[in-house]
């Protein structure tokens, strides 16, 4: 018996485009990353997604255990996707892995892989940890923009960055990373991650019916949203590397 | 046909990774790869432009065995022909054995890497100068990344170290930093350096303010040992 009943909303949508939450079809919902929060992973990184809390934490390369799956010309990258079980907005989720979060572990490192430069690292294994403290809708991309800075942060070399964001269908209306209402009832959701330097796409997953026009808008609309996000992501990681520079010019004017 | 060379960073700007640092006829240095004509950053680190190669200086990452490192290992293994060397990297080192050795498991080691063939496990040499079992020293843990700057160019900050502070001083490649003092006053006021270049790696004129930074702690501690 679910302890809390969530009720479905009469529109999700008006019809001058104005959604639930009061955003535009092509607004994200506020975003915060930060990086270097855990001490003792190699890289980390903390993202705030509208209602989303994700940590991820990323160790590597380092010795591949169990030693059977070593890959001898190229580092084993490993993801795990968990939600806590307090992170829901109605029940308690069972803690563990189950079918869901076992496909977005694999989601999640099919997204990263082609970035990592993983034949540098043979017989290694690089590990990223995606912990779900509280989930809004769009986690999977959320994962995938932090996990890819804490891969960064962590002195891994990579191709560059690759950022996620999500588009949703909702009656008429592409709407850009839709939040949780939408993603209950609306029609349809598509999560996608590109390398933002070249354009490519390294996740693409959807629900819903789609027609192609559609499907086009979507696509465009959903590297319009990463755009946005791509700069959060540089910004995040100057502000960390810059605060340091800025932490010795000040101890240098006390020196003098 | 000559190509025309675009440089688009300054020499020690802040870059990440996937950046476009140059395009054109440039060699890509460390931590530089190339894309097309392209030349884009694998890491975050500061942009080094030298002649015709463009190269990153990492800020962050582990360890990661070279042939002729000189690297500093503690003994976590060990049969009767090989030990096995615990050396900050994602594989354990191999350190060969002829014969009886006094190294036991739990030991610190100081070894050369003599050949990795980057899948298995590094193997180590003990032949050399200044190698073997370090005795009568203590070992700080820094950043790998950070060892160019605890050296200095040439040698210039760690000789500076040895100089003010009066102690033999060692690195290992892989983060290790060896000082043969028992003096605590000593002790301390080099993991004291050692954080403040680790903090500040990426700060250009470093020296000077270590060296500051050494003097005064020196003169502090010979009063602090007068008063005891």
């Amino acid at each position: 018996m679910p302890i809390f009943v969530e009720k479905k909303p009469d529109k999700l949508i008006s019809e001058d485009g104005t959604r639930i939450d009061g955003r535009k079809p092509d607004e994200l919902r506020p975003i915060e990353i930060e990086v270097g929060v855990l001490e003792r992973a190699d890289g980390s990184a903390y993202v705030k997604w509208g209602g989303n809390r994700i940590l991820v934490a990323v160790y590597g390369p380092r010795a591949a255990h169990p030693r059977h799956q070593a890959i001898p010309h190229e580092a084993l990258v490993r993801c795990r996707y968990d939600m806590a079980p307090f992170s829901p907005s109605t029940d308690r989720k069972k803690p563990g892995p189950d079918r869901r979060s076992i496909e977005l572990s694999t989601v999640i490192e099919e997204a990263l892989k082609p970035v990592i430069f993983k034949e540098m690292f043979g017989g290694t294994a690089i590990d990223i940890f995606v912990e779900v403290l509280r989930s809004d809708a769009g986690t999977r991309v959320a994962g995938i923009t932090g996990a890819s800075v804490a891969l960064a942060d962590a002195g891994i070399p990579i191709r560059g960055l690759v950022t996620g964001c999500s588009v949703g269908k909702v009656g008429d209306f592409i709407v850009l990373d839709p939040g949780h209402e939408e993603d209950m009832w609306g029609d349809g959701d598509m999560p996608v991650a590109f390398f933002m330097e070249t354009g490519e796409v390294t996740l693409l997953q959807a629900d819903g019916q789609y027609t192609y026009d559609e499907f086009q808008r979507a696509l465009k609309l959903a590297y319009e949203g990463c755009k946005q996000v791509y700069e959060l992501q540089k910004k995040a990681i100057i502000e960390k590397y810059e605060k340091l520079k800025l932490e010795g010019e000040i101890d240098e004017q006390e020196n003098s | 046909m000559t190509q025309e060379v675009k440089v688009f960073v300054k020499d020690r700007q802040l870059v990440l990774p996937g950046q476009v640092l140059a395009e054109g006829a440039l060699k890509a240095g460390p931590h530089v790869y190339k894309d097309g004509s392209k030349l884009r950053s694998m890491k975050i680190g500061l942009a080094s432009i030298r002649e015709n190669t463009v190269s990153i200086i990492p800020l962050r990452g582990g360890y990661f065995p070279r042939v002729g490192d000189i690297i500093v290992g503690k003994v976590i293994d060990a049969d009767s022909r090989h030990l096995l060397l615990d050396i900050k990297s994602p594989m354990p080192g191999i350190l060969p054995i002829k014969g009886g050795t006094r190294i036991k498991i739990g030991d610190t080691v100081k070894a050369r890497i003599k050949s990795f063939d980057g899948i298995s496990h590094p193997i180590l040499t003990i032949r050399g100068p200044k190698l073997g079992k370090v005795r009568n020293a203590v070992i700080f843990d820094v950043e790998p990344m950070k060892i160019p700057r605890i050296i200095g160019r040439k040698g210039s900050m760690i000789n500076m170290m040895k100089e003010i502070v009066g102690c033999e001083i060692e690195v290992g490649q892989n983060g290790k930093v060896i000082v043969y003092s028992k003096d605590p006053a000593k002790l301390r006021l080099i993991e004291e350096a050692l954080r403040k270049i680790e903090r500040e790696a990426h700060i250009s004129g470093l020296s000077d303010k270590i060296r500051n930074m050494l003097e005064k702690g020196v003169r502090n501690a010979n009063i602090r040992r007068k008063e005891a």
